[in-house]
């Protein structure tokens, strides 16, 4: 990555900035540094790719992660393995064991890389949830120029929500004897489960045990659906079917791009294909193995078939509609690189485009594969870095590319590449743009500016803030520093709301001014004014192609209201309905000094929307999981505590 | 030309059909039952279906057929439960799916009983962890009321029941397959025509292949590992063998991996971040809600719906053609989708009657399991059902269906269809009559 500084999606600073020198001790003496990456082995898609012939040599990778270090350049990562963000570890109830935590600083295995990769080895499946997971980690860290933080334990202390700091994400690689894996908020918790491959399909044979955790991809998937969960936690809430949606199709997209990190599977490809990398079906297709240990030939999703795009059968599952919004967006993608390439297999074949028979020249797929994953990883900073662009709450997946667009205008200021032009293009063919919109351009698209861009309230909060740009702090102190921001913010705010326009600029930001407290239990709270939170304020830290800084404040503004699912039952079943606004600062725009920060974006939903009340509460109405599931059990009560859990239906499992 | 009369009884969640075919001529009616059954979750069952059973006795002492569509519970615990001994029973019709000997239903069998062993294993466990969450009391709740089709209030396996009808039949027994033509005795007019259960391995979901594991298997294994019955090496479930990790429940042996646990996961959490005054609320060193003990028991779930659909699509499926008034009566049973969808192919031993013809002649149809979505098909099911004096028949029970935590029974989308289309009654809405007749013919 490092190289890449300053290609056109731009470089950001590391995750964690290098521990400072240690005291030098004698003049002149060089310094053995900390190493910036722990390499580590393992399956580079899954274990299905060693089990035939063509694809073996390709089964195995080995990939970096960061080397966890204290100010001194001494590893903290304990065994488990658990370092300062994850922690693997590894019991497994159904079959009464536990298996013992690797030790990745046991000398032998620094000096190999890690375990071997086996699908025998516990220890070895500890280490690649662990590689894996922080890789995906450093990929969020990388787009959005911060370091990443878990959702806090939400609870409640006689009647008071309490939000307790969850330092590391706990890893279960062997939690289920089902094929299933998930994210679970109530533990804070990955768990994946093996099972036995139902048939002998593709690679896979009947009987032999799968793994979950052994696939790159459902890894990836996983820990995307925590991080995004870090950033957003009220996408857990189904307040529109788009929304679960967009957790599991963003979950894909991200473990999509990863296959682009693993250049050798990507030039394989590309030489098989070809060099069209609409017909690479190694990358286009998420959980190969664990597709076919299903019993299907294939991917478990494959973003090559245009029916993953269209699916004829309950379209509106959300792993299926959320199918749709990735597969735009792997159009996009391959439209890009097509696009990039085709310079390049002009200049192989004097001019005519036309490749000749027979194997193409190892240069040339090298330089095909260079392009492919310079698009990949700029796509994949796009995608991710577009969810600080996203509203709190109730997303849908035309907002979804409106961040995307206004994300990538914020970076780049030319479309040299045709990015947005091909965003917009492939959401255009998937009819997913966002509705209400007179024009579809990358204009109208954009999120704009409020009318007042640059309010006094912000000015003395963002003075307030004192934020040191220069460093990059541990997660426990980020987590407290962004909490007191946080207040402070609230502070200028409610100062701003009570003096005069203070309604107007409560509409602004699409608040309720008359709207009070609710404990956590949808009753009212009575004697509170207008109420409301700033429930996230995040900084990036970000630098343009250009080189030039690109610093940014995210704050979220948002409010809840107890809504009946049935007006005409107001002491019935309830939801909260949120509204609120997520706003895009710059806290030290160009040719202003002193410094006058200014809301470049504010992306509304606003609390007094009956459009969108009607639309909650009939998703409200529907209910979660499968109809045969809902039909026999609460699944308000089984999604509440795992909303990510209902994978599958009773009979999808055989 | 015969009169017949359906008395369709609404004794709660469950089947019980009386058909009486009265003879052209002045001879002796008829007598058909299509199940006896009432779910074990309704209150005072036994007693409403003895009154059931009492009110049958009352117009005949003779059964010329007894059908027991499939083993539920609902639909079979009256021969269990309640005195047949006085009835003089001619013939017992169950499904091919029942038949001693057959490979594959013996094959569904093993599922079933493989199934029941380890939900009522995992019910036990659920039970014990239903306070703990609001989750793991809904999982407990629908668990233990899927099993409620299983079994009866203390226990009898609606196995039980099965065999119970079988030896009302005196080894006068018949195992009908799909596309079975059984003409009722000369003279009638009427003829039973077999739409389902299909022999079909993956309508029915049977597995391809003897290696395969399901479910039930895995938990089963998984218990008996914890009841120490089962080693390590001989469950085929488990991960790996057995020289991977230590047990769990007993504790490591190795002091470095026992100190592990107890740090990440058994005890107090250590290393957690130094609080000062103002700090947000900081991790608690308890970490119990992290823990894992129970949550491969979610799959339970999936294995009690499966064992449900499984079974209900091995309903015997029964249509009666009328004869000269051109009449057909439907009784579904509890057939799902897999069932349902096979019923076009069929090919009638007749050779000339087809499922189209058959359903475009139903007057009168008996709603699928009590109403659900998924046991009324659309397509190729009720919108074939064209005939403008369509009646339908839905025992049910949708205050029981909510007092147990079920949604949506009956299912308000068919109950619009239905209506729309037939003429509706619901065994909930009589009142207190036990029963409704109809008439045809």
């Amino acid at each position: 990555m490092a190289d890449e500084a300053g290609e056109a999606a731009g470089a950001t600073a590391p995750p964690e900035a290098p521990p400072p020198a240690p005291p030098v001790r004698r003049r002149g003496q060089r310094e053995t540094h900390a190493p910036r990456f722990r390499r580590l082995r393992v399956f580079a898609l899954d274990p299905g790719l060693a089990a035939t012939l063509s694809t073996a040599a390709l089964a195995t990778a080995t990939i970096e992660v960061a080397y966890e270090a204290d100010a001194h350049g001494n590893s903290t990562l304990m065994p488990g393995p658990v370092g300062s963000y994850l922690e693997v570890v590894d019991v497994d109830p159904a079959s009464d064991r536990a298996y013992p935590p690797v030790d990745l600083d046991d000398p032998r295995l620094l000096a190999s890389d890690g375990l071997t990769p086996s699908e025998g080895n516990a220890q070895f499946h500890q280490q690649m949830v662990y590689a894996v997971g922080m890789k995906t980690i450093r990929a969020f860290e990388e787009a959005l120029g911060r370091v990443a933080l878990w959702a806090p334990r939400r609870t409640q202390d006689h009647g008071r929500a309490v939000f307790e700091y969850v330092p590391r994400l706990r890893i279960y690689p062997h939690a289920l004897r089902e094929r299933n894996a998930y994210y679970s908020p109530a533990k804070a918790a990955l768990l994946f489960g093996y099972f036995p491959a139902a048939a002998t399909v593709g690679a896979s044979v009947a009987g032999t045990m799968t793994f979950a955790c052994l696939s790159a991809d459902i890894i990836a998937h996983e820990m995307t659906h925590a991080l995004l969960d870090g950033v957003h936690p009220h996408y857990q809430e189904p307040s529109n079917p788009q929304v679960p949606a967009f957790h599991e199709g963003f979950a894909d997209i991200v473990a999509l791009f990863q296959h682009f990190t693993m250049t050798d599977i990507v030039a394989a490809s590309m030489a098989k294909a070809r060099g069209r990398i609409g017909a690479a079906e190694l990358l286009g297709g998420v959980a190969q193995q664990f597709g076919e240990a299903g019993g299907r030939l294939g991917a478990l999703r494959n973003y090559l078939d245009p029916e993953t795009g269209r699916p004829k059968d309950n379209p509106q599952e959300a792993h299926n509609l959320g199918a749709q919004l990735v597969f735009a967006v792997y159009q996009a993608f391959t439209t890009i690189v097509e696009r990039r390439i085709d310079d390049l297999v002009r200049l192989a074949t004097g001019g005519t485009g036309l490749l000749p028979a027979g194997e193409l020249h190892p240069v040339l797929v090298e330089r095909l594969t260079r392009e492919t994953c310079k698009t990949a990883s700029q796509l994949l900073r796009i995608c991710v870095r577009a969810i600080d662009y996203c509203p709190p709450n109730d997303i849908t997946f035309g907002e979804y590319l409106r961040a995307l667009i206004t994300a990538d205008l914020d970076q780049v200021a030319d479309d040299r590449l045709g990015y947005r032009t091909a965003l917009i293009q492939a959401f255009r063919q998937q009819e997913l743009l966002p509705r209400r919109l007179r024009t579809i351009s990358v204009e109208s698209l954009a999120w704009r500016p409020p009318l007042d861009r640059k309010p006094a309230w912000l000015k003395s909060a963002v003075a307030k803030f004192n934020i040191d740009w220069a460093v990059t702090a541990d997660r426990w102190t980020s987590y407290r520093i962004a909490r007191q921001r946080r207040i402070m913010l609230h502070d200028h705010l409610a100062a701003a709301f009570a003096r005069r326009h203070g309604e107007e600029l409560a509409d602004a930001l699409g608040l309720d001014p008359n709207l009070g407290a609710f404990d956590e239990n949808f009753q009212p709270v009575a004697g509170h004014g207008m109420t409301f939170s700033v429930h996230s304020l995040r900084r990036a830290r970000r630098t343009r192609p250009d080189g030039t800084p690109a610093n940014q404040i995210v704050a979220v503004i948002a409010q809840r209201r107890a809504e009946p699912v049935d007006p005409a039952n107001p002491q019935g079943r309830k939801f909260w309905f949120r509204g609120g606004a997520t706003l895009i600062v710059d806290p030290a725009p160009e040719g202003a000094f002193p410094a006058q920060p200014e809301i470049r974006y504010a992306v509304v939903k606003h609390m007094l929307s009956t459009k969108r009340l009607d639309a909650q509460r009939a998703a409200a109405q529907v209910p979660r999981g499968s109809a045969m599931r809902a039909q026999y059990f609460d699944t308000e009560a089984l999604a509440g505590a795992e909303p990510f859990a209902m994978l599958h239906d009773g009979e999808d499992w055989s | 030309m015969s009169k017949v009369r359906v008395r369709a009884y609404c004794h709660g969640l469950g089947d019980c059909n009386l058909i009486e075919v009265g003879h052209p001529t002045g001879g002796a009616s008829f007598w058909m039952l299509i199940d006896c059954g009432i779910h074990s979750s309704a209150k005072g069952g036994k007693e409403r279906l003895d009154k059931v059973v009492a009110d049958i006795a009352a117009q005949t002492r003779r059964l010329d057929v007894i059908v027991a569509t499939h083993e539920h519970w609902d639909h079979t615990s009256g021969f269990s439960t309640a005195d047949f001994s006085s009835f003089a029973v001619g013939e017992v019709w169950l499904a091919w799916t029942e038949k001693p000997g057959d490979e594959m239903a013996e094959e569904l069998d093993r599922f079933k009983g493989d199934a029941l062993t380890a939900l009522t294993a995992a019910n036990e466990r659920l039970q014990a962890l239903a306070a703990t969450t609001p989750a793991a009391a809904a999982l407990a709740n629908g668990v233990a009321a899927l099993r409620g089709f299983e079994f009866g209030l203390t226990g009898e396996k609606s196995r039980a029941a099965r065999e119970a009808v079988v030896a009302l039949g005196k080894g006068n027994v018949r195992y009908l397959e799909p596309g079975a033509v059984v003409p009722l005795p000369k003279g009638l007019g009427v003829t039973a025509f077999v739409l389902g259960p299909p022999r079909d391995r993956k309508a029915l979901r049977l597995r391809d292949s003897a290696n395969t594991y399901g479910i039930a298997n895995s938990l089963n294994a998984s218990f008996a590992l914890a009841a120490g019955t089962l080693d390590t090496d001989d469950d085929p479930g488990a991960p790996f063998d057995e020289t991977e990790g230590e047990p769990l429940s007993a504790g490591p042996a190795r002091r470095r991996h026992a100190d592990f646990l107890r740090d990440r996961y058994s005890g107090d959490a250590v290393d957690l971040p130094v609080v000062k005054a103002g700090d947000p609320d900081p991790p608690q060193p308890d970490q119990q809600w992290r823990r894992i003990d129970g949550d491969w028991l979610g799959v339970s779930a999936d294995l009690a719906m499966q064992l449900d659909s499984r079974t209900n699509n091995t309903s015997l499926v029964l249509a009666l053609d009328l004869g000269r008034s051109e009449e057909v009566l439907l009784f579904a049973a509890d057939a799902q989708v897999g069932n349902w969808g096979s019923w076009d192919a069929v090919k009638f031993a007749d050779g000339t009657t087809t499922t189209a013809d058959l359903l475009a002649r139903t007057v009168f149809y008996k709603v699928g399991h009590h109403g659900s979505s998924n046991a009324t098909a659309m397509t190729g099911g009720l919108e074939a059902m064209t005939h403008p004096a369509l009646k339908a028949f839905i025992p049910t029970d949708q205050t029981m269906a909510e007092a147990v935590g079920w949604g949506a029974i009956p299912a308000p989308g068919l109950l619009a269809r239905l209506t729309a289309k037939a003429e509706v009654v619901r065994s909930d809405q009589v009142g207190d009559a036990l029963f409704v007749d109809y008439s045809f013919g």
